[in-house]
């Protein structure tokens, strides 16, 4: 099931953060904010959980299925 | 690119610049002097350099993603690996039946074709992976 994200949304209305920047705060690497930002990684639990943290959001408000969700 | 690209592909340069050596050198001073220069490998030692730290010291060198990459890579390498030497050995074993041998001094020499092998597989998996997840 594909995941969609907010992220890139996100950064831009966070004073445009930049994903070095929010690599940085979540502890990985640009390479992997690219990645999950593109849809070809999905985030760990705890990683997506701090990614969500440092928007101030809900974490189903950044990540989400695509569609409804239902198999 | 992460560190853990560059780390695999400075791993790929070795062992292609060791085996190009070793092919080349072979059938003019044989496969036991050749074999010297599988030695070569032993440069993939100083692939560990990609992965330590430079600059800022809150910089991530590797992170979840690439520790996944790096598993499903050394799984991949394991299965091809371990396919690849069992139908050598049978393959040997149905070729010269019973009564074959093999020299003694090919073994260095297997060992080494065995680990650049398993080196290459590993490294050629990550690098794909890199590409599409």
């Amino acid at each position: 099931m594909e995941l969609t994200n907010q992220l890139r949304r996100l950064r831009f209305d966070n004073n445009e953060m930049t994903q070095e920047s929010l690599a940085q705060k979540v502890g990985v690497t640009r390479q992997t904010i690219i990645a999950i930002e593109s849809g070809k990684y999905a985030p760990s639990l705890p990683l997506a959980l701090r990614l969500a943290q440092v928007f101030d959001r809900p974490v189903e408000e950044v990540f989400a299925f695509a569609g409804n969700g239902k198999r | 690119m992460t560190a853990t690209q560059k780390q695999h592909t400075f791993n790929l340069i070795v062992i292609a610049i060791t085996f190009a050596l070793f092919f080349a050198a072979a059938p003019f001073i044989g496969v036991t002097h050749a074999g010297g220069f599988l030695g070569l490998m032993g440069f993939l030692g100083f692939g560990i350099f990609f992965l330590w730290k430079r600059g800022q010291s809150t910089q991530v060198i590797a992170d979840e993603r690439d520790r996944a990459i790096q598993q499903r890579a050394f799984h991949v390498a394991f299965a091809i690996f371990w396919a690849i030497f069992v139908l050598a050995c049978v393959g040997a074993w149905l070729i010269y039946g019973d009564n074959g041998a093999i020299p003694i001094r090919f073994l260095p020499v297997i060992m080494y074709c065995s680990w650049g092998l398993w080196q290459a597989t590993q490294s050629i998996a990550v690098l794909i992976q890199y590409r599409t997840a």
